[in-house]
């Protein structure tokens, strides 16, 4: 098991943003969790990139305990990710942005064929390189926020809401690249979504939050076919 | 002429001063209100190691180690400031601001006691002037310039060509992105108070060689560079740059027509006007 979350339980002062969550992702799979606004997917997600401190419970990846360390000995272990909001570098260039996403690294030719590799997935970064992060569409800015996670050469990448605000074509292009991306690199993904008709289309498993508990879990195509997902998630 | 040549000197004094000011306070997000009593300090190194050092070696080397000693030193109290200050009181801005505050009154109270609270100033290393199409160049006020471009090249460098520039550049923008990319906000912190507190020593060892100092001359400095800092856009260290040449064509003229005395309340005024319609500075980013 690459992730895996036990009785993970988070407070914001007194009040649970999660309580007792339990979830596992494997290498080369795509692992969503999905739920409503404030159910808690963005809680989790920062907890484990070590933004939020559990209040109990445990995280492990690749069997090491990870829920004291720091946010960067997080990304050193091989944890990236593509944060709600994106929290790009407004005003420095899409270069920069992506080169700050090596921040870490110090293998100079294998930056190099990376960024190579990000601007054959995504070319209107490389047209764009040398402008503002901010001058970017929001399209522009996902695929930016997405290629910058990839540069710190990630083993797990967790994506929150890569979809929102998004024209379904791009919608549709970037769940494709997450896709080709795990398959090809080995990379385990952790895909939150409130779109999940989307995420349970390319995920292999899912998991179902509501107020910060666990209330669902299956493969992927089981949850699509499941009358409660499909009654509140899938509007159907 | 030569007015245009005094500009030139006042405007790089407050690049000097207010840049380092701007840098730390885009970084960290609080005012280090002793960056004055740094730049003070930056002063007193020189005249400190001009007495020590004075009749056994050329001035111009006392003058290069009295740069390196004080940034060296000032730098590593900027460290200091930031382990025992900023890490300690982190998001508590009240108490961040009395801590340092009460650290800049200690300085000069420790200055007072040691050297005494009278100006001192230190003989010209340059002395000597240049002639040039109807101005009067003193050569040491030309060499302050040149150190003082040799300064901004320098900390331009390491914002934009290296990596670890390039990472306080991001933190800056957004605290929350840059950890997500690993980079270690301790890590980060500690470079820019090394870096802000160094700039403000070099600071005043350069004014320190053409200015008197004292005990006190951090004072008025802080306060001309919060203006400039505030008129530029907080945090945006290419608005300090205008700003700070902004002032000093404005003070410049005032003190060429006899109106010297009334800078600091028209400064201010320039602030206010500035704000009621740029409230984010002349290039600061609207957030």
């Amino acid at each position: 098991m690459m992730l895996e979350t036990r009785d993970l339980t988070v407070k914001y002062d007194l009040i649970s943003a999660l309580s007792e969550v339990s979830i596992s992702a494997e290498e080369r799979t795509i692992t969503t969790i999905v739920g409503s606004n404030g159910a808690g997917k963005t809680t989790l997600l920062k907890t484990i990139s070590g933004l939020i401190r559990p209040a109990s419970g445990e995280i492990r990846f690749l069997g090491d305990r990870i829920d004291t360390a720091s946010p960067s000995a997080i990304v050193r272990m091989g944890i990236s990710q593509v944060p709600e909001g994106r929290e790009l570098f407004p005003r420095i260039s899409v270069y920069d942005n992506l080169m700050v996403g090596a921040y870490l690294r110090r293998d100079k030719k294998a930056i190099r064929r990376d960024l190579e590799q990000i601007y054959q997935h995504f070319p209107i970064l490389k047209d764009r390189r040398r402008q503002l992060a901010r001058n970017l569409s929001g399209g522009e800015q996902q695929m930016l926020a997405f290629g910058r996670a990839l540069m710190s050469d990630p083993k797990l990448l967790l994506l929150d809401e890569p979809s929102i605000g998004l024209a379904p074509v791009i919608e549709q292009k970037i769940m494709e690249t997450i896709s080709v991306l795990a398959m090809e690199h080995n990379v385990g993904v952790v895909l939150v979504e409130q779109n999940a008709a989307l995420a349970l289309s390319v995920a292999s498993h899912g998991y179902v939050l509501e107020q910060g508990s666990l209330v669902l879990q299956g493969p992927a195509n089981e949850l699509i076919k499941d009358d409660n997902v499909r009654a509140a998630y899938l509007g159907l | 002429m030569q007015i245009v040549a005094n500009i030139v000197f006042l405007s790089t004094f407050y690049v000097s001063f207010a840049v380092g000011l701007a840098l730390v306070f885009g970084v960290m997000r609080t005012i280090n209100f002793a960056h004055g009593e740094f730049y003070m300090l930056g002063g007193y190194s020189l005249w400190l190691l001009f007495g020590l050092l004075s009749g056994t070696m050329p001035d111009g080397a006392t003058f290069i180690i009295a740069l390196v000693v004080a940034a060296g030193v000032v730098g590593t109290l900027g460290i200091l400031v930031q382990l025992s200050i900023f890490h300690r009181l982190r998001e508590q801005p009240f108490s961040i601001f009395m801590a340092t505050l009460g650290l800049s009154y200690v300085l000069q109270v420790v200055v007072v006691k040691a050297i005494g609270p009278m100006g001192q100033s230190v003989p010209a290393v340059f002395p000597g002037f240049v002639f040039f199409e109807g101005m009067i160049l003193p050569i040491q006020r030309l060499v302050v310039f040149g150190f003082t471009v040799v300064m901004m090249g320098g900390l331009y460098l390491f914002l934009m060509h290296t990596d670890l520039g390039r990472a306080v550049r991001a933190t800056a923008q957004n605290r929350t992105g840059a950890m997500l990319q690993g980079i270690s906000m301790n890590h980060i912190a500690l470079t820019t108070m090394f870096v802000g507190s160094a700039l403000a020593a070099l600071s005043g060892v350069l004014m320190g060689s053409v200015l008197i100092i004292s005990p006190f001359m951090g004072g008025e400095a802080l306060w001309r560079a919060f203006i400039i800092i505030i008129v530029g856009g907080i945090g945006s260290l290419s608005g300090a740059v205008v700003a700070a040449f902004l002032f000093g064509i404005i003070d410049t003229l005032m003190t060429t027509f006899g109106a010297g005395k009334f800078a600091p309340m028209v400064d201010a005024m320039i602030m206010l006007l500035v704000l009621s319609f740029l409230p984010s500075g002349l290039l600061g980013a609207r957030e």
